[in-house]
């Protein structure tokens, strides 16, 4: 039931009137996030500010980043054998993450079931794919 | 003996098409608006899943403007692409050689003489 909130949010999107580091402060306030593996936001802000400053594109960003982080999380503590974190994030692999792509995106949303179900069977390769081509500069707080 | 050569003949094109499309590739409309000389970023995002193919698109409709790939998590961009007033534009290379799993998202500018204008388009990924 939580997942299914925080998604209600996320879809709806927290637009403020300050603009796009608002935007992205205040969608991120709304996410699940792992507790050991979180975004330096004000770097991420400017990673990926529109030219104007305009609102509207924190939503793809975050989504993108809060994949990365559950998926190193989960790889994480697989490594260390924490089981216990490794079954939260595990959690939020399935059924949050898997949520994000758009439904435009079939290969996008293929790819987020396919590393799901990897992960669950102990394979981390595609995890650490995405990791490496989407937030292999990303900086983490 | 002319049936013979025209079923080869579709015979070719169609693993011609096959090579150059693979099983698994995409593609979208795109409709999206512009402002004279600054980049439009547009807010959907797509995702490479064969490793190593390109990102193409065309004009259909609009202006003249300049097309690019950028990461939707930011850090990474492709150059900038021309698009010509004529439309339909041919299908153009915009990126090439991506890795899997790659989450892209387009930025557009236009070149037009209107402040603010529109134009449509596709989009194809996952293509050699």
């Amino acid at each position: 039931m939580r997942f299914v909130c925080l998604l209600v949010l996320f879809v709806a999107g927290c637009a403020s009137p300050d603009g796009y580091p608002d935007e992205v402060r205040s969608l991120y306030s709304t996410m699940r996030w792992p507790s050991d593996v979180r975004p330096d936001l004000e770097a991420l802000i400017k990673a990926t500010a529109p030219p104007d400053g305009e609102q509207g594109f924190a939503r793809q960003a975050l989504a993108v980043v809060n994949t990365c982080a559950w998926y190193r999380s989960w790889d994480a503590a697989v490594t260390r054998g924490d089981t216990v974190s490794a079954a939260s994030a595990l959690d939020a692999i399935t059924n949050l993450v898997t949520r994000y792509p758009p439904e435009g995106d079939k290969a996008g949303r293929e790819f987020v079931r396919d590393a799901a179900a990897k992960a669950a069977a102990g394979d981390p390769a595609p995890v650490r794919d995405y990791v490496d081509a989407n937030c292999f500069d990303t900086k983490w707080a | 003996m002319k049936k013979k050569m025209f079923v080869v003949a579709l015979g070719v094109i169609g693993a011609l098409v096959a090579t150059a499309m693979p099983a698994s590739a995409s593609s979208s409309g795109i409709s999206g608006n512009l402002r004279k000389g600054t980049w439009v970023h547009y807010g959907t995002a797509r995702t490479i899943t064969v490793g190593g193919t390109n990102i193409y698109v065309n004009k259909t409709d609009g202006p003249e403007i300049g097309v690019k790939w950028r990461r939707c998590s930011g850090g990474a961009e492709g150059s900038e692409v021309r698009l010509q007033n004529a439309d339909p534009t041919p299908r153009v290379r915009i990126g090439s050689n991506f890795r899997a799993s790659t989450v892209f998202c387009l930025s557009a500018k236009s070149y037009g003489s209107n402040t603010t204008d529109t134009w449509n388009g596709n989009v194809w990924w996952n293509v050699n």
